[in-house]
């Protein structure tokens, strides 16, 4: 298969035997770490970090280990961000938008906005 | 907001269910958590199999788009993006929206048609990211077009592990090996046969010992075991991969059959603890339904006849449909249950389906 | 892990004590530091009672209405002491107990609400408290900035605090086990054993077991069942808790509010754990059916609205925050809010129960009853105003229909004699 000559965008699958991918999504752009990250309108947080080789989303309080994506079912909260100022956010079932501050997670994360 | 029957779960079995019971003219909301319905089968890109009635030949995905049509024509009211967290004693469904504020319906009767979770294998570093279960692969391939990984190891070769398998290599990934804890494998001939024939090794009374990498899955070590399951010294096989899929089984998705107080039974053939029902799908706790997945893991088919059973005992409850029709579509529903629990496969889980329902006329 | 001890055993005690909660668990280890062969026997787990339930505050004197000077004097004489005991049980124990000094606070919605609160800050003071002030709202933002607009005031105690009673509970079930207890646990006691005109022992579902020195009950709101002479009645109460926020050290809280939906000024408590998830709580929003009702630990829907709108309305900061569980439990009330601690009337009888703010009271009530039984009646400090015969001949006509506040106005009721001296 030629899978690997039709992935653009890093991970993106962009021809697929069975499946009818769509060429006319809306491009969005989430803001990563600071870093502009380009999404697609309609795909979860983890999808579009996936695609752009994103996998490590947090490291845990205790142990400091790195964690990501897991059940991609809105379950195991493995794949929690912070996103928009509010820790704890899972990625794997939250939308992308357009101007959106998503923010790696260090242990149980800081709600600075809590202070205003 | 309708009330005469709350379905939580947009599956197969909760949208045959609507449908059934929409036809009769019982008024049904359907809640899911996902933003999109169809439970498992839009994770599905293979042609089913069975009778011409249950969509043989029909991959997954388009079974689930049927059904969807099906209800949208129905009129049926369907609440996405809305998670149930509380079916209380007054059959008080609570839930929120996008995990915003809370609301609530007093429904007349509930099912729960929640589905399945995926299990998981614990190993030295199964916490890594490029660690999924194969469900999480394949929503991500076949609902996001994106690609879980470029160098696939796949832990188990159930029905499961092979299908993912030849999706992932379908969808471009470099898939290594498929292993497998037992001797034999586990799953249906036909599915091991098409990842044979894409050169893909199988390898069984193997399992995963270690997943390698730092920060994320760089590789994996293997490992035979012997027949008591005990790791082979000097066996160890170090592989390179991005992607370790969990493909080791499926629970009933029951959290919400344990906090409404429906009386629960471990059954080690349908995954887990199952809701204990009688024969028209209703649970110890009146009023209460459970039909698919979460009444005991089997497959699409058995989902979409255990919803459809539901929906009509339901309309028949609510005095929409005649004792008479109701109980001889029953019988021909019950029938064709029979027929698909036919085989070496489907044989445990038909015992234990008989034991959950003694059970329930305790 | 508590050891689980199998029913086979012989089954000659020295103490028997009903109840393994946080009462029941500090009694066993001072009785069996003591020298004395303990059994402790419990109808579901350790902990499980409202020990296991509570928001974990470290308050030395809660009330608002049913407050005097005197019952200041009471409550400080027992608590005072109670909350050394507890700054002590980290070593005592071997145990972190997370207990934090953060303060207490006793928030003013109303101008009544700041005279009364004002009141009760006068009456401490003059029983010889000095580590209470009055918060205006700019002092009470800057101390914890969580706060609303709502608030006109408060009552702040800075050496109160939080604590874990789970944490308290284990600790002294697993050192009164390393120093010989024994506890048996799904174990429901049926009936006392008594004979030659005094207490001999309990009879279980799992068998008899005798003691030699006496029969401990610490079963808080489940006394009347064992023990219907002795007035405790239970009273359900509800918490819920969020997720953790460790940027917010929130004080422990104890106030009474009203809730915009229906008007009624109820109880509402709080405080924060040490992984700093907040935890809320009070009174069911539909009165149980009747005194056995008050078991019954569900939530109703209505419960999880008003707790969702009182978190927003005093807490707006957190509005945002994702409540993860709710849950209910029953404490132990009695007529004059004290518990009941000591000798009873029956020989080898013994009271230590009635309790509805625990974690001053409970651990120095543990070491009280054990210098009762070890040293015949000598305690090292006076416990004659939790005497448990102090109503006996007295007829109760309690509220058929109640909560927590319901039981309070009752109380203060009853006292209206008392607190007119203050004035």
């Amino acid at each position: 298969m030629k899978q690997k000559e039709a992935r653009g965008i890093e991970m993106r699958i962009l021809e697929h035997p069975i499946l009818d991918i769509s060429k006319d999504r809306k491009k969005v752009t989430i803001i990563v770490d600071g870093k502009n990250v380009d999404a697609f309108e309609g795909e979860t947080i983890a999808s579009a970090l996936y695609a752009s080789g994103i996998k490590v989303h947090r490291t845990t309080a205790k142990f400091k280990e790195p964690r990501g994506v897991f059940c991609n079912k809105g379950r195991c909260t493995d794949c929690i961000m912070k996103v928009d100022g509010c820790p704890n956010v899972r990625t794997c079932n939250t939308m992308v938008r357009d101007g959106m501050i998503v923010e790696s997670l260090e242990g149980r994360g800081e709600w600075e906005h809590l202070y205003e | 907001m309708n009330n005469e029957l709350v379905i939580i779960g947009a599956g197969p079995s909760g949208l045959s269910a609507a449908i059934e019971a929409s036809r009769y003219g019982v008024k049904v909301l359907v809640i899911d958590e996902n933003d999109r319905p169809g439970g498992q089968l839009f994770l599905q890109t293979h042609k089913f199999f069975g009778s011409r009635h249950h969509s043989a030949g029909v991959r997954g995905f388009q079974i689930g788009y049927n059904l969807l049509k099906e209800a949208e024509d129905q009129g049926i009211e369907l609440l996405l993006g809305t998670t149930v967290w509380g079916i209380f004693p007054d059959l008080k469904v609570a839930f929120s929206r996008n995990t915003n504020g809370n609301d609530s319906v007093d429904a007349k009767n509930i099912l729960i048609a929640t589905g399945a979770l995926e299990k998981a294998i614990f190993f030295k570093g199964w916490t890594k990211p490029g660690v999924m279960g194969a469900g999480a692969a394949q929503n991500m391939m076949h609902v996001y077009w994106v690609l879980p990984g470029e160098k696939a190891l796949i832990v188990g070769a159930g029905n499961v592990g092979l299908i993912v398998a030849y999706q992932l290599a379908q969808a471009g990934a470099d898939v290594i090996g498929v292993i497998e804890m037992l001797p034999r494998v586990q799953g249906y001939q036909v599915h091991a046969g098409k990842i044979r024939r894409l050169g893909i090794p199988i390898l069984t009374s193997s399992t995963i010992q270690e997943a390698l990498g730092d920060p994320a899955v760089e590789g994996a070590r293997i490992v035979r075991v012997d027949e008591q399951g005990k790791p082979v010294q000097g066996s160890e096989l170090e592989v390179a991969c991005d992607l370790i899929c969990l493909a080791v089984g499926l629970k009933p998705f029951d959290e919400l059959c344990w906090s409404s107080g429906i009386d629960m039974k471990y059954m080690e053939s349908l995954g887990g603890y199952v809701p204990i029902h009688n024969e028209s799908m209703e649970t110890t706790k009146p009023s209460v339904y459970v039909a698919g997945d979460v009444a005991g893991v089997e497959e699409a088919n058995t989902a979409m006849e255990e919803g459809r059973l539901a929906g009509i005992a339901i309309a028949q409850k609510l005095e929409k449909l005649p004792d008479k029709e109701a109980d001889q579509l029953k019988t021909e529903i019950r029938q064709r249950l029979e027929h698909l629990r036919l085989g070496t496969f489907g044989e445990e889980r038909a015992k234990a389906k008989e034991m959950l329902v003694k059970l329930n006329s305790k | 892990m508590i050891k689980i001890e199998e029913h086979n055993i012989k089954k000659n005690f020295d103490v028997i004590i009903i109840g393994g909660g946080m009462t029941g668990c500090a009694s066993a280890y001072f009785l069996t530091k003591g020298g004395m062969k303990v059994a402790l026997i419990e109808m579901r787990s350790i902990c499980s009672g409202s020990s296991g339930r509570n928001g974990g505050q470290v308050i030395q004197v809660e009330g608002r209405d049913e407050l005097s000077p005197e019952m200041c004097k009471k409550k400080n004489s027992i608590a005072a002491p109670g909350k050394k005991l507890l700054s002590e049980l980290n070593e005592e124990l071997d145990f972190d107990i997370e207990y934090r000094k953060n303060g207490s606070l006793d928030m003013a919605y109303s101008e009544h609400d700041e005279k009364i609160i004002k009141q009760n800050i006068d009456w401490q003071r003059d029983a010889g408290e000095d580590k209470l002030v009055y918060l205006d709202p700019a002092d009470l933002k800057e101390f914890c900035p969580v706060f609303g607009d709502e608030i006109r005031g408060a009552k702040l105690r800075k050496d109160d605090g939080n604590v874990n009673p789970f944490r308290i509970t284990y600790a002294f079930a697993f050192a009164a086990q390393r120093l010989g207890a024994s506890i048996f646990t799904y174990t429901t006691v049926k009936s006392l054993i008594t004979g030659r005109d005094k207490v001999l022992g309990v009879r279980t579902d799992k068998g008899d077991f005798l003691a030699g020195y006496g029969v401990v009950n610490a079963t808080n709101a489940w006394t009347k069942y064992l023990f219907p002479e002795y007035p405790v009645v239970p009273c359900k109460i509800l918490a819920f808790v969020t997720e953790q926020l460790p940027t917010i050290p929130l004080p422990a809280i104890e106030t009474v509010t009203n809730d915009d939906f229906d008007r009624t000024p109820f109880l509402f408590y709080g405080g924060s754990q040490k992984d700093g998830n907040v935890i809320i709580g009070g009174p069911p929003v539909t009165l149980p059916e009747s005194m056995d009702d008050h078991f019954n630990e569900d939530l109703m829907y209505d419960d999880i609205s008003r707790f969702k709108r009182l978190y927003a309305k005093y807490w707006p900061k957190i509005k945002d925050v994702s409540l993860i569980r709710g849950w209910g439990g029953a404490l132990g009330f009695t007529p004059d809010a004290l518990p009941l601690v000591g000798r009873t009337r029956f020989e080898n009888l013994y009271m230590n129960t009635g309790f509805t703010n625990g974690m001053a009271w409970c651990p120095i009530c543990g070491q009280l009853i054990a210098e009762v039984i070890l040293k015949n009646g000598k305690t090292s400090i006076p416990i004659d105003i939790m005497d448990p015969e102090r109503f006996s001949g007295e007829v109760f006509d309690w509220p058929e229909k109640y909560n927590y506040t319901i039981l309070h106005n009752y109380l203060a009721t009853k006292h209206e004699a008392e607190r007119s001296k203050g004035y």
